[in-house]
C-alpha cells in the first residue's frame, strides 16, 4: 500500500494518489462517492449535535476505508469517530472540511 | 454445490467488498444488514457453512447475535469469524471467549480474512475447525504496527450442526 503524506488543512489542493487492489476497480467509483455523501450527513448531524450519527457514520467510514485500502480515510475517519464519542463539536468541525477535501484530491491508481 | 457464507455486515461498500472477495474465493454469499436481519435468517435458513460477523451492527450487537448462534440447536456449531474495525484487546478476548472462531481486524484487501476462513474452513471438512486452531498470525500490516490481526480460539466442542 503506497499513498501520499496525509493532507494538513482542507485548503490543499495537491492530489492524492492511492494505490488499490485492480480487483476492486467496479466497486471504488460507488465507495467514493459514499463516502462524499457520508462527509454531508455528517455535517447535517453535527449541526443538530446528533454525535452518535457522527460516531456511527464514522465508524463505518473507519471500517471500509481499512478494507479496501483507503488508510488516510480510515485514519481520518477514526479522528471524527473519537471526537464524536468526546462530544467535541469543534474538532469534528474542523476534520470534516480536511477529509471532504481529501477525498475529492484522490486520484486511484489501480495495481 | 458452492459453500455458503453468511455475513452480517451493515457498511455497505464493506459488505459488497466481502461478497467480491467471497464470490471470486467460490463462496455462495448470503447478506444481513443488521441483528435484526441476521435473527430472522437464523430462525428461517438452514445453517450456512460460516459466519462472519461484524461487531458493530444495528439492533443487535455482534455479541448478542454470537450468543444467540452458540445456543442455537442447528446453529451452535457453525464457525463464526468476527470482523471489527478496531483492534481492541478486551474486545478480542470477550469474542473468543464467548464463542466466535476467530477475530479479524478489517485491513486493506482483507486477505487475512481469507487465510481465516481457509483455516477455519479446512475442505474436507466444511463444518468444523480443528481443535487446536490456537493462531496468531501478523500480516504485513499489521506486523507494522506490532499486532496481529487474526486471532483464533482453541476449540473442541464445534461440529455439531448442519451446514449448507
Amino acid at each position: 500500500m503506497k499513498q501520499a503524506q496525509p493532507p494538513q488543512a482542507a485548503d490543499d489542493t495537491s492530489t492524492e494518489l492511492v494505490s488499490i487492489d485492480a480487483s476492486f476497480e467496479p466497486l471504488i467509483p460507488k465507495f467514493l462517492s459514499n463516502r462524499k455523501k457520508e462527509v454531508i450527513a455528517m455535517q447535517d448531524a453535527l449541526t443538530a449535535q446528533d454525535f452518535e450519527t457522527v460516531q456511527r457514520i464514522s465508524h463505518g467510514m473507519k471500517g471500509a476505508g481499512g478494507s479496501y485500502g483507503f488508510d488516510r480515510i480510515s485514519e481520518m475517519a477514526a479522528a471524527i469517530e473519537q471526537a464524536a464519542k468526546a462530544g467535541n463539536s469543534s474538532m469534528i468541525e474542523h476534520d470534516l472540511p480536511v477529509l471532504d477535501a481529501y477525498l475529492g484530491r484522490i486520484k486511484v491508481v489501480y495495481d | 454445490m458452492k459453500t455458503k457464507v453468511l455475513v452480517v455486515e451493515d457498511e455497505q461498500d464493506t459488505a459488497d467488498l466481502l461478497k467480491s472477495i467471497l464470490e471470486r474465493e467460490g463462496f455462495s454469499v448470503l447478506h444481513a444488514g443488521d441483528g435484526r436481519q441476521a435473527s430472522t435468517l437464523i430462525d428461517t435458513i438452514r445453517p450456512p457453512s460460516l459466519v462472519l460477523l461484524d461487531m458493530v451492527i444495528p439492533y443487535v450487537s455482534g455479541f448478542e447475535l454470537l450468543g444467540v448462534i452458540r445456543r442455537h440447536p442447528d446453529w451452535q456449531g457453525i464457525p463464526v469469524i468476527m470482523l471489527s474495525a478496531d483492534y481492541y484487546e478486551p474486545d478480542i478476548q470477550r469474542a473468543l471467549r464467548e464463542g466466535a472462531t476467530a477475530y479479524v481486524v478489517k485491513q486493506p484487501g482483507l486477505h487475512d480474512l481469507i487465510q481465516a476462513i481457509a483455516q477455519v474452513l479446512p475442505p474436507a471438512v466444511p463444518t468444523a475447525p480443528t481443535p487446536d486452531q490456537a493462531v496468531i498470525k501478523p500480516p504485513s500490516t499489521a506486523a507494522r504496527n506490532g499486532r496481529a490481526s487474526i486471532r483464533h480460539q482453541r476449540r473442541s466442542g464445534q461440529g455439531k450442526g448442519k451446514a449448507a
